[in-house]
């Protein structure tokens, strides 16, 4: 738990589990403060998109609880909804529709919609407002929806791989957007990517999960404090492979994830590197003996 | 009721413009083509003699309604390719709860078949009031079964979304519906003269107990049906798919 203050809090999940026929959430609990970028991070069926949909109401849950700005999600269905704006992985447009349309729409739900706001990132992005919806790339749809999401005001703002589809400047345009979105310290983003790059340039927390679990909860800057990454030859290793969080090993060299203590303890010889969000996902992902090892940690 | 009117105005509002005009102008068509079918029913019940061709004339109305359907994808629960025609997924991320989507969903499509049901009121009160013979009764009592079918099969493709999948594409109901309706439309209007003539060599009048079977639904038995049929579409429709959401998927 962040911020060590329930009140500071704008998302909250406690002891979520969702029972599927060959998957389970299990347990996941976390939470994201008010003015931060958390990463939720993990490989492909990993349970990212289930858990936001559920933050969503879109999927049922079979156990736990969701709040978000204090309120029950499924209590305060409405409330929260308003104050929540949603980037989906998938579009959700009406493909023979325009956009024009879709912001008339949602005008209708959103009190706080913002008209100039919208047509501002609308223009900064030369979106088209009159295009079918159907002739845009991936990429201009994200940021169509982008656009609608902020429009409105949002609290918080849950992006499920929204770089994804964008091009380099554009991305770096997102980042920066989500940057100003999270500066006044009242908005908070839950942004889940596989392009662990772009969460080094904004994330403050990030949430590893992997089949269903949470793995890690910690922020970036504890990233660099627990781990370290150790690169050496082969002899250098000393058969202590089972001392790391993950390791790859080649013929004549190893790179590996390992907790500063413990490089301390057994390679203080060793010359390491800072991780970055990317080291802590494939290591721990792939590492061998891996849930051994953060049982000890 | 303030949400079910936000609901109402986005699915009107979010499809193309033509598409809006084109469900209006059908929806007209479907009431002039109800009226007129309620006026020479009337008329042909009062003259104790039966118009040729009244039957597919009722055809004709759930063919219009049919038709409305169809442009109502974004009302259902239908992906049109591999493109995504289904409004009710940016609905899902709205907020608004889910009890009011299906709500609505219910009304608008109880909406489209409105004027079926005045209709189907209206001629089993006439058959009540003036007890018309069997071959009214047999005419009557289809189209009341018809109309049952439509509305629980409504009810059922929009509310389990499940059913308008790849997977259950042979469930898409109103289609298989209408192939049904089509031809017996097309039997019953073809040898309507054959199946009620008094003559045992005939073939059809074979098949005449068949037939019977619908005749009481022209009455009050016929009243009780719609609405266990409404009541089933509302569960189908309403409280079917609630349920589904909260258990285990």
């Amino acid at each position: 738990m962040f911020g060590g203050n329930r009140m500071e809090n704008i998302l909250e999940i406690n002891n979520l589990t969702k029972k599927f026929k060959n998957f389970k959430l299990d347990n996941i609990n976390f939470s994201l403060e008010k003015g931060a970028v958390m990463g939720f991070i993990g490989q492909n069926g990993a349970g990212k998109t289930t858990t936001i949909k559920m933050i969503m109401n879109g999927n049922s849950k079979t156990s736990g609880t969701i709040k978000v700005m204090g309120m029950d999600n499924l209590k305060n269905e409405i409330e929260v909804k308003t104050n929540i704006g949603y980037v989906p992985d998938e579009d959700y447009f009406m493909c023979n529709s325009n956009l024009r349309r879709h912001a008339k729409v949602m005008k209708l739900f959103f009190e706080d919609w913002d008209e100039a706001l919208f047509k501002s990132y609308i223009s900064k992005w030369n979106i088209s407002l009159e295009q079918r919806l159907y002739q845009f790339s991936k990429g201009t749809k994200t940021k169509a929806m982008l656009a609608l999401a902020l429009a409105h005001k949002p609290k918080l703002l849950i992006l499920d791989e929204p770089t994804a589809g964008l091009d380099p400047v554009a991305r770096i345009e997102v980042l920066d957007l989500l940057r100003e979105f999270v500066a006044d310290g009242e908005r908070s983003v839950l942004f889940s990517t596989h392009i662990t790059s772009d969460l080094d340039k904004i994330a403050d927390y990030i949430t590893l999960i992997h089949k269903g679990k949470i793995l890690e909860t910690l922020s970036v800057d504890k990233l660099e404090e627990k781990y370290i990454m150790l690169t050496g030859s082969i002899e250098e290793l000393k058969n202590l492979e089972e001392q790391f969080v993950g390791i790859r090993k080649g013929d004549v060299a190893f790179e590996g994830l390992i907790t500063r203590d413990r490089a301390q303890k057994y390679f203080k010889g060793l010359k390491g590197n800072k991780p970055n969000i990317e080291n802590l996902l494939t290591f721990t992902i792939w590492g061998n003996g891996y849930e051994k090892n953060m049982e000890n940690i | 009721m303030k949400r079910i009117w936000k609901i109402f105005r986005f699915y009107f509002q979010i499809g193309v413009g033509l598409l809006n005009v084109f469900r209006i102008i059908m929806y007209i068509i479907t009431i002039f083509i109800t009226v007129a079918v309620g006026v020479v029913v009337m008329d042909s019940a009062y003259n104790k003699q039966m118009v040729n061709g009244m039957y597919s004339q009722f055809t004709n109305i759930y063919n219009m309604i049919f038709i409305i359907s169809l442009g109502l994808d974004n009302v259902k629960n239908t992906k049109v390719k591999k493109y995504n025609n289904n409004s009710n997924v940016l609905l899902s991320y709205l907020p608004v709860s889910k009890k009011d989507i299906v709500t609505t969903r219910f009304i608008i499509l109880q909406m489209i078949l409105l004027p079926v049901l005045l209709l189907e009121i209206f001629l089993i009160s006439l058959n009540m009031k003036i007890g018309l013979n069997k071959d009214f009764c047999v005419c009557f009592g289809i189209t009341v079964i018809i109309y049952c079918i439509y509305n629980v099969s409504f009810s059922l493709s929009s509310g389990i979304s499940m059913l308008s999948s790849k997977k259950y594409n042979c469930f898409i109901f109103q289609k298989v519906i209408l192939f049904i309706t089509f031809y017996i439309a097309l039997i019953y209007n073809a040898y309507f003269g054959l199946i009620f003539v008094n003559n045992s060599n005939n073939i059809f009048s074979r098949i005449n107990f068949v037939t019977q079977i619908f005749s009481p639904f022209s009455g009050l038995i016929g009243i009780f049906t719609i609405i266990i049929s409404m009541i089933a579409s509302y569960y189908l429709g309403c409280v079917l798919p609630l349920k589904l959401s909260q258990g285990d998927e």
